[in-house]
């Protein structure tokens, strides 16, 4: 659940229940307050009430004063009785209602009463014209003239509404009170007064309170909201209003404070989670989106902050880590991309700048050129001067080529040298002129014009170099390396010190190379690989052994010379099948050849220097010659050339195991290589062979005085000396004069197939018989 | 046209009573300054109505005399009759009154006796009842009808009938002018009921009240027509009216245009007749007497009826006018109209003061409005 989602979830049963709580309260508080302000407007109300009652009633009071003050009853009772009397009477009451009640409408009756009762004049204002004197009204002046009552005020109080009557006895002549003893010397006169306010305002206190006022003798006292005034003398007014007008203003102020809550809580709620997210969980996603954006290298940091709160602090140490880890990480890559001991740009790095540089090339027309160097003879450098020389060498050729590189670059060339791994280094130049790149590889090769100089050594190497130019050898970098990893090849083939620019022929070359390897790796080896045998005689001309010699009958490629696939064989590691077929075969043989050739008859097979690195071929070679039964000295074991280079006590270890397991170890090509003297010493070696080469320049005239102490230096040593390529009689004659051992050569037979080995031994043994004959 | 006869001429003019508490008071102030004015010139105080006599008769009288006449302007007989019926208060040397009050007045004593008056020579009355009318203390002065005046340019249809005031006419409504008069209020609403104008019948009255008050709506003034045009400034508004006739004369000269028109009702003929009467309180009767004279010769009446535009009572004068005046129908009735009239029973003080009632709750319904 997201922050925000948690936060919605939590703050909303908070905000409900405060919010619930204050409403219940102050509507509780609310509705006490409410009852009592009712009451209290009640009360005031009815006080309102009884002023307009007094104030009304006041007028009947007033008109009977007035009346009486304005001799309109002395007038009246003087006149004859006419329509004269009647309308002066008429006119003066109508005169003193109007001024006291504005209203026109009002009722307002006049009753005048002789001392017996009877009526003398009856006056009304009022919209009905035919109104006679109310009941009540005359029953109170009947009333007060049997009582002798010389005053009365009485509140009626009638369904058509409230009537107060002011009434007064009088004497007749004086208009005094009446206080005499015979009634008819009496007048009583009355005034009625319609309460048309004091009516109006109860019936509408009686609808606005949905009730109707109760009129009563005694004070009656109600429970709850209700309100009793004493209007008049035994008069008791009680109004208790119905209790929906206390319920429904409670509703509406419920409904009210409701919504008000609920508009509030609405508000908090939306500020509250405003605030929450405009400075907590907006800054922390706001955090999290520059993580994320950092996690997947959109952005290399999130954003500096400054805030010093918690998610503030937060996000500067996430901001100081990333710096940290930024840091660690351009020094890892740089690490990654730098060659430790050279200092210059590794593969990877390589990698990444060619690419950099086919694109730019891409888009300019221009030329990209790999350069791929690598250093022929370096494992001589490091097995005959050590490691740290070797390391000198490589420290002190990356200094040179890095001359190379900022020189061009010092011209605004795109360049840039690389060890890609060992011996082997790389440069990649941008350029707009093919010939440039020439320019360039000469350079390097000229810095082994003589070996190669560093600071403490001199160095007998030379560097082998391919060159792949974009467009024209490959469009993408994959293939360009490739070519140019063919040409080196090809270079380093083609005599080595040189470099070589791809080309279809060379990758023609490197296809057959291809195919070999993968012939090779699936080969049968009964089938197509065969055993040839090449005789050597002693200085008796008796066949002393065979070199055994491998030949290949691919079906698919035919006939492959041992020169092209043996050393394919031995980069790719197929030389150990092939090695131990070739000794398998040959200790199988070992019986019948002994049986044309005699018991003495020796075999010598090549062995790879490769496997002369190995303890386990060793063993295997051992046991497979415990295997056949094969007698100790009869199998030779010839070192080729690269011999020379494997000097290591690996090396010794197998070549003196070999020997004690009775194998004769020779050197082989002796006098072609660079093979030291003190192998001869220090190796358990019995027998060498000289090359071919030597052969013939020591038989020539020039060198023939050396051959002599060579081979007696040799034997010297316990060695016996076999030459190889023994071309015609005069040199096997030579060379047995000179002390020679063994002969091999041409002169003596080609190499013969195994079916082949009776008939060339009988045709040798008639032509040796005619020779002795000779 | 069904002429309804109906009342005498004493008991019609009996009634035409009001009273206004405005012009009362006016009028009692005003009599009251009036003996400081008295002093240096002998001045005869005349009681009468608005532009009811004319001047050059009073010019004629005062030079003859070298008396001066003051004219005290009345429009409600109700206050004039109690002002008159108060001994103590006024003092009118002469008055002009309906029939019926000049009869009752005498009756109650305020009216002086005609020293050296032969009722019986003088004037030779058109109707000899008229003296009977007035009383041997009165002299009957001018008759007329009464009757309806309505404004010919304002009404889309003429006024012919009582009815016409309680039809809820779109044209009158608001415009109606009626009379506070207690018996000229009900008459109208009597006959319109086609029920006796004089009638005392509970039910008739209940009924004439009913069609009053659902009429009071459409009223615009219970005030007489022509002192209403004199005061009010809602004039303008008024279109029909309860008059008597010649008022519309008044009433033209009043707006500045001839446009009041006089009609009979088509229901009947009210008929009033003016009498002049001599208070009993009056210092000056013999000056009093001389003026009678002299507004009761024939060439005198003649003049001042035409000039008026109201009926003469003097049979030798009505000869001495000019014969379009003579022969206007709305002045002189025909004969036959005059005959047809119904006599008129007095009312007792309880029947008028039940009318009274009748009239002051029509008022009050009014003023509440």
């Amino acid at each position: 659940m997201s922050l925000n989602r948690r936060l919605i979830l939590l703050l909303l049963p908070i905000v409900i229940f405060g919010y619930g709580f204050a409403t219940f309260f102050v509507y509780q508080y609310q509705k006490i307050n409410i009852v009592e302000l009712e009451q209290a407007k009640l009360e005031q109300r009815m006080l309102q009430l009884q002023g307009i009652f007094n104030k009304e009633a006041a007028i009947a009071d007033n008109l009977v004063g007035l009346f009486l003050e304005g001799g309109y009853l002395m007038s009246f009772l003087a006149s004859e009785p006419s329509s004269y009397r009647d309308a002066t009477l008429s006119q003066s009451l109508h005169k003193m209602a109007n001024q006291f009640l504005t209203n026109p409408s009002s009722r307002v009756a006049f009753a005048l009463y002789n001392g017996v009762g009877q009526p003398l004049f009856y006056y009304e204002r009022s919209t009905d014209p035919f109104a006679t004197i109310s009941p009540s009204h005359q029953s109170l002046s009947l009333e007060m003239i049997n009582n002798r009552s010389i005053s009365e005020r009485q509140l009626i109080t009638e369904e058509s509404g409230s009537r107060f009557i002011s009434g007064r006895l009088l004497d007749r002549v004086a208009f005094l009170p009446f206080k005499g003893r015979d009634i008819r010397a009496s007048v009583q006169l009355s005034f009625s007064v319609q309460l048309d306010q004091f009516s109006a305002m109860l019936s509408h206190l009686e609808e606005s309170y949905m009730t109707t006022a109760q009129w009563s003798n005694i004070l009656n006292s109600e429970k709850g909201l209700s309100h009793s005034i004493e209007v008049f003398p035994g008069y008791f007014l009680t109004l208790q209003p119905d209790e929906t007008i206390i319920n429904s203003p409670m509703l509406a102020f419920l409904i009210r404070l409701m919504a008000t809550a609920v508009a509030l809580g609405s508000v908090t709620y939306g500020l509250l989670l405003l605030l929450m997210s405009r400075f907590i969980t907006s800054p922390i996603t706001k955090l999290d989106k520059e993580l994320t954006e950092v996690m997947f290298y959109q952005k290399d940091n999130i954003s500096p902050t400054f805030s010093k709160s918690e998610v503030g602090q937060l996000s500067k140490k996430f901001y100081d880590l990333f710096g940290q880890l930024q840091a660690n990480l351009k020094h890892t890559h740089q690490m990654a991309v730098t060659d430790t001991l050279t200092s210059l740009p590794n593969r990877i790095r390589f990698y990444e700048y060619a690419k950099h540089i086919l694109m730019k090339a891409e888009q300019n027309n221009d030329f990209v050129s790999m350069v791929y160097i690598d250093l022929d003879n370096f494992k001589f450098v490091n097995d005959t001067y050590g490691h740290e020389a070797g390391d000198e060498l490589l420290c002190s050729l990356a200094t040179d080529l890095n001359g190379l590189v900022s020189f061009i670059q010092q011209n605004n060339g795109s360049c840039m040298a690389s060890r890609l791994s060992g011996d082997e280094f790389a440069i990649v130049l941008q350029h707009h002129n093919a010939e440039e790149v020439d320019v360039l590889a000469q350079s390097v090769v000229e810095l082994f014009s003589s070996g190669y100089q560093s600071d403490n050594y001199h160095f007998p190497v030379s560097a082998s170099m391919g060159i792949a130019s974009y467009p024209g050898d490959g469009p993408t970098l994959n293939e360009l390396i490739a070519s140019a990893d063919m040409a080196m090849y090809h270079a380093k083939r083609s005599g080595k010190n040189r470099f070589e620019h791809y080309s279809v022929s060379i990758a023609a070359e490197a296809r057959r190379m291809k195919s070999i390897e993968n012939h090779l790796k699936v080969v049968d080896c009964d089938n197509e690989f065969a055993l040839v045998y090449m005789p050597y005689t002693g200085v008796d001309d008796q066949v002393k052994g065979f070199e055994v010699l491998i030949r290949w009958h691919s079906p698919e490629l035919g006939n492959v010379d041992p020169e092209e696939f043996i050393p394919i064989a031995e980069q790719t590691g197929t030389y150990a099948k092939i090695d131990k077929w070739v000794f398998e075969t040959a200790f199988k043989k070992l019986p019948e050849i002994r049986a044309i050739f005699g018991e003495d008859c020796t075999l010598s097979v090549n062995i790879s220097a490769a496997e002369l690195g190995h303890r386990m071929a060793l063993e295997h070679l051992v046991a497979l010659k415990k295997h056949y039964g094969i007698a100790d000295g009869s199998v030779e074991i010839e070192l080729t050339e690269t011999f020379a280079y494997a000097e290591s006590d690996a090396v010794f270890d197998v070549l003196h195991g070999l020997q004690e397991a009775g194998f004769s170890i020779v050197i082989d090509d002796f006098g072609a290589g660079y093979t030291p003297l003190l192998h001869m010493i220090d190796y358990p070696v019995s027998k060498v062979k000289l090359d071919k080469v030597l052969t013939t320049r020591m038989t020539g005239p020039e060198y023939s005085k050396l051959l002599k102490p060579l081979i007696e230096l040799c034997h010297l040593q316990g060695i016996v000396v076999t030459a190889e390529g023994v071309e015609n009689q005069a040199q096997q004659q030579f060379l047995k004069e000179a002390g020679c051992d063994y002969f091999q050569g041409y002169w003596l037979s080609k190499p013969i197939p195994f079916e082949a080995l009776d008939a060339w031994f009988a045709r040798y043994q008639t032509l040796t018989f005619y020779q002795d004959l000779n | 046209m069904t002429i309804i006869k109906i009342v005498t001429l004493a008991a019609l003019i009996e009634y035409r009573f009001r009273f206004d508490l405005v012009y009362f008071c006016v009028s009692i102030c005003f009599l009251a300054i009036l003996p400081a004015q008295a002093s240096s010139q002998e001045t005869l105080n005349i009681l009468n109505w608005d532009d009811y006599i004319a001047s050059s008769v009073i010019e004629e009288w005062q030079e003859k005399t070298g008396a001066k006449v003051h004219i005290i302007t009345y429009d409600d007989e109700e206050i004039r009759d109690v002002l008159l019926a108060d001994g103590s208060q006024h003092q009118v040397d002469l008055a002009v009154v309906d029939a019926n009050s000049a009869k009752k007045l005498t009756s109650l004593g305020h009216v002086a006796e005609l020293e050296g008056w032969d009722t019986q020579a003088a004037p030779s009355l058109m109707r000899t009842d008229w003296i009977e009318q007035c009383g041997d203390r009165s002299v009957p002065y001018l008759w007329g009808t009464y009757g309806i005046a309505y404004r010919t340019d304002m009404l889309n249809e003429p006024v012919s009938s009582w009815s016409d005031l309680f039809s809820q006419r779109q044209d009158m409504s608001g415009h109606i002018g009626m009379i506070s008069d207690y018996y000229s209020l009900l008459a109208p609403a009597l006959l319109t009921l086609q029920l006796q104008a004089d009638s005392n019948e509970r039910k008739d009255l209940e009924a004439a009240f009913g069609l009053l008050k659902e009429q009071t709506d459409q009223v615009l003034t219970y005030e007489y027509a022509p002192s209403f045009l004199l005061n009010s400034k809602r004039k303008a508004d008024l279109y029909a009216a309860i008059v008597y006739s010649g008022d519309q004369y008044t009433m033209n000269e009043l707006v500045g245009e001839d446009v009041w028109q006089y009609v009979i009702p088509k229901e009947g003929a009210l008929v009033w007749l003016d009498c002049w009467i001599i208070p009993s309180r009056s210092q000056k009767r013999d000056l009093a007497m001389s003026f009678l004279a002299h507004i009761g010769q024939p060439n005198v009446a003649a003049i001042n009826s035409e000039e008026l535009g109201v009926a003469t009572v003097d049979v030798n004068a009505y000869h001495l006018q000019s014969q379009a005046f003579r022969e206007d129908p709305l002045v002189y009735l025909s004969e036959t109209d005059f005959n047809s009239l119904l006599p008129f029973a007095p009312m007792s003080d309880l029947q008028i003061r039940q009318r009274i009632r009748i009239q002051e709750a029509i008022k009050v319904i009014h003023e509440s409005k």
